[in-house]
């Protein structure tokens, strides 16, 4: 436009092209000023500091040992009115990492359990309440205990697959068997310690009820039928693909209120509301997942309104997203970050503990943090049930010092492991690092590829210490992990006495007694320390203004259900 | 005006050398002294480039990063440039099927981008400063050995050599008095263009994970650790960058510069 007005000079008067000149130059002038007082105008809104915890359906949980559980009649199925008010929105969220499978029962990080989360529903599901986890119903209605080892379970009867189909007992069968068979995380929840099925029969009794028999007393199944891995799929699909993961788009069908309709590597991943839902249906109708893994990238996305919600938020970054009218949604997270220490290579639990108290904890958290942290005060995270607080290994140096005295630890050499795909992890790793280098003990750091990581830590066991977070669904899940010859026992961790109180614990009747049991367990793995216990970290969520009613489930998962703007 | 370009480079260069060089006496603080109550801090007198996400003086990382990247780059260059030269020469001077076999191992190096050969060795061998020297040495050498070939070629062909010959000189006179003093003229601009060659690939490695361990710094991992913070901290990654990019552009003009001597010396 500017050009052209110049070059017209000679034909118009030459005022007139001073004239749209000086148009252009106010245009561009007042653009810029709406873009500063535009932003001026968003760096003084206020944003809340937490999520707004709303419950929509107030479900009673009732302990998994009483006899019989009915779940509360399902709010009436939307009402016409609600079927007015629907809204149709398209969230985008960015993402940190991509999917890493299709299949549910394949399902292993984060970013998998979030979306196929949306897909896939189990038996039970994980409730949130803002500070306690709890496990409810969730395809179950009812379910009712027949003898020691024999529950028998009715499912809602207004469950429809994303195919039509209606959900009967028989997927629910064929399900549990092949989570058990091909699920790495089934087979660990659904296996005792020696490797046998804890369900060795299930007993279909008509179309929505099912008995499940079981080969011992195990009272962590309901938190364990909670986990998606376990999560129902219709039977024709359990036994097409029987054998190994399902490929095609097509196949990826559940009963959760999103279906999912595309998915485009290292890109995006679309779902769609599903209208047959049993329960309420959400507002979101359209919920894109993009890929981001650069998480200036992500967070230059939620402020330019490229997505709506941006996770994977680091705590340095909040006050500079808060100054840009981007609110940050804060949630305890389950993850646990420590510092695992081989057992077999350091013996002595005088070491083990020296190393715990060496590290500072407390300014870890404040500092490196920001505070957006919890620091660990047991093996598992405070918002589990029976999750108790123990007493902290306060930084102590001369303490560590001793320790290591006695268990003649000077002047050794350790190497510290982290994989490269978190830089938060690398700059821990040089945290730790200065902080054993304060006890006399040189620590060096060792940077592997994610992949190349997890087989060096947690197949073949080769590594001094190294840094990750498992991320599990229920105290008893995490306990496990530290069992003798555990598949996510990566530093070979192994004391009879701690298994012992595992199996106890699986086959205790009384709710008592069993808070007891998990009592000592968290005591004896604490005491024992097969790693430096650091802390929990938030789960942090950018999200645009406009974007309400979001919620953040403590394993990093977003709740969309009540999402309207 | 040549002269100029050429001093100036030269001059920045041995700058950074020095800079590099004096690390110990010249640095503030200790590059791996985490200060956890004073991360991220902007730009002050006690910190001139302020502060990285652990609490430490990014101006002191910064210097015994140009450090571990000469010391990286500088060795890479001399022993891509000495084999390549070397075998080229060779390769020159026997012909036939010597000259047939050799030429085609390096038209397979030269064919794969030296990125891809350079991460396999690094893969083999673990990210070491040797490794990391080894990695981008071998990356280099086909355009060493290419040069040197040709260049040995056509100074075997020139009269003086012929001359050289029939009044009885060895092969080893040749080699040293003729070939390798026409080797040394040409290479030099061509060994430190790849000098920048060189510190680009180092910086590369770095931001995808593979060069040296922290908390040693280097350009390349300094940005792919401060990447992450350019919104919050945006000093943070402007700092290597900028040394690389200045010390790339003056790599290059010098060794414009200096092949453009060369020129005018062999006419």
């Amino acid at each position: 436009m500017f050009f052209f007005a110049l070059g017209c000079g000679e034909k118009v008067p030459r005022t007139g092209a001073y004239v749209a000149v000086g148009i252009v130059i106010a245009f561009l002038l007042g653009l810029g000023a709406g873009f500063l007082f535009g932003r001026g105008g968003v760096t003084t809104v206020t944003v809340p500091t937490t999520v707004t915890h709303t419950v929509e359906r107030t479900v009673t949980f009732t302990p998994p040992i009483l006899q019989q559980y009915t779940s509360p009649q399902p709010t009436a199925p939307t009402t016409a009115t609600q079927a007015q008010l629907l809204q149709n929105i398209t969230l985008k969220v960015a993402m940190s990492t991509d999917i890493r499978a299709l299949d549910i029962h394949f399902a292993m990080g984060v970013a998998d359990f979030e979306v196929l989360g949306k897909v896939y529903e189990a038996l039970f599901k994980i409730a949130w309440d803002g500070s306690k986890l709890a496990y409810v119903p969730g395809l179950v209605k009812s379910y009712s205990q027949l003898n020691e080892t024999a529950w028998l379970f009715i499912l809602r009867n207004n469950v429809v697959f994303h195919n039509g189909k209606k959900l009967t007992a028989e997927d629910v069968k064929y399900s549990l068997l092949r989570s058990i068979r091909l699920s790495g995380i089934g087979k660990q929840l659904l296996t005792d310690a020696a490797g046998n099925p804890i369900i060795t029969d299930i007993v279909i009794a008509n179309e929505t009820a099912f008995i499940l028999k079981l080969s011992a007393p195990f009272t962590p199944l309901f938190e364990n039928l909670a986990h998606l891995s376990t999560a129902i799929m219709p039977k024709e699909i359990a036994l097409k693909y029987w054998d190994g993961p399902i490929t095609s788009i097509e196949d990826v069908i559940g009963t959760g209120p999103f279906r999912l309709v595309s998915y485009e590597k290292g890109a995006k991943v679309v779902l769609q509301r599903f209208d047959g839902y049993w329960g309420n249906r959400p507002n979101v109708k359209t919920l894109e997942y993009l890929i981001m893994p650069d998480a200036s990238a992500r967070m230059s996305a939620v402020i330019s309104g490229v997505v709506d919600v941006a996770v994977g938020i680091s705590p340095d970054m909040v006050e500079a997203l808060r100054s840009q009218g981007i609110e940050v949604y804060r949630a305890p997270g389950v993850r646990l970050v420590l510092v695992a220490i081989n057992c077999k290579r350091v013996l002595d639990v005088r070491i083990r503990q020296a190393l715990n108290y060496a590290v500072n904890k407390e300014d870890v958290v404040k500092e490196f943090m920001r505070g957006y942290a919890e620091i660990a005060t047991s093996v598992a995270s405070p918002t589990f049930p029976n999750v108790v607080s123990l007493k902290p290994y306060t930084y102590n140096v001369t303490k560590a010092r001793q320790l290591l005295e006695e268990a003649g630890f000077v002047g050794k050499k350790l190497t510290l492991l982290t994989s490269t795909r978190s830089p938060k992890d690398i700059q821990l790793a040089q945290v730790i690092q200065q902080y054993l280098k304060n006890v006399g003990i040189e620590v060096e750091i060792v940077q592997m590829e994610h992949t190349a990581f997890l087989k060096r830590v947690f197949t073949d066991h080769d590594f001094d210490l190294a840094i990750y977070g498992p991320s599990p669904s229920s105290l008893y899940y995490a306990l496990t992990y530290w069992r003798t010859g555990a598949s996510l026992n990566g530093p070979e961790y192994s004391n009879p006495e701690y298994d012992k109180l595992l199996d106890e614990i699986a086959t205790e009747p009384s709710e008592v007694k069993r808070v007891e049991l998990y009592r000592k367990a968290q005591e004896i793995l604490w005491r024992d320390a097969p790693a430096i216990w650091l802390y929990f970290e938030d789960i942090l969520i950018a999200a645009r203004p406009g974007i309400k009613g979001l919620q953040v489930l403590p394993f990093q998962m977003l709740i969309v259900d009540n999402v309207y703007v | 005006m040549k002269n100029l370009a050429l001093g100036a480079s030269i001059l920045i260069i041995l700058a950074e050398l020095l800079l590099a060089l004096l690390a110990d006496l010249i640095a503030p603080y200790s590059y791996e002294a985490i200060d956890l109550g004073n991360r991220l801090s902007p730009p002050s007198p006690r910190h001139p480039l302020g502060t990285d996400p652990l609490g430490r003086d990014v101006f002191s990382r910064l210097i015994y990063a140009m450090r571990i990247t000469f010391i990286i780059a500088i060795p890479s260059v001399l022993i891509a440039a000495l084999m390549g030269a070397a075998v080229g020469a060779l390769a020159a001077a026997a012909k036939g099927f010597t000259d047939f076999v050799l030429s085609r191992i390096f038209d397979v190096m030269y064919a794969i981008p030296s990125f891809f050969i350079a991460i396999a060795v690094l893969l083999a061998m673990g990210s070491s400063v040797t490794g990391i020297i080894i990695a981008i040495s071998i990356s280099l050498a086909p355009m060493f050995f290419r040069l040197g070939k040709s260049i040995a070629r056509e100074t075997l062909t020139k009269p003086y050599v012929e001359a050289a010959k029939a009044i009885g000189a060895s092969p080893i006179w040749i080699a040293f008095n003729y070939v390798g003093r026409q080797l040394l003229a040409t290479l030099t601009p061509t060994a430190v263009y790849m000098l920048s060659t060189a510190i680009a690939l180092e910086a590369t490695f770095g931001i995808i994970g593979l060069s040296v361990s922290p908390p040693t710094p280097s350009l390349g991992n300094m940005i792919s650790e401060y990447k992450e913070y350019i919104f919050v901290a945006p000093w943070l990654a402007v700092a290597p960058i900028t040394v690389i990019a200045v010390t790339i552009t003056t790599l290059n003009t010098l060794a414009n510069e200096l092949s453009k001597r060369v020129a005018v010396f062999e006419k």
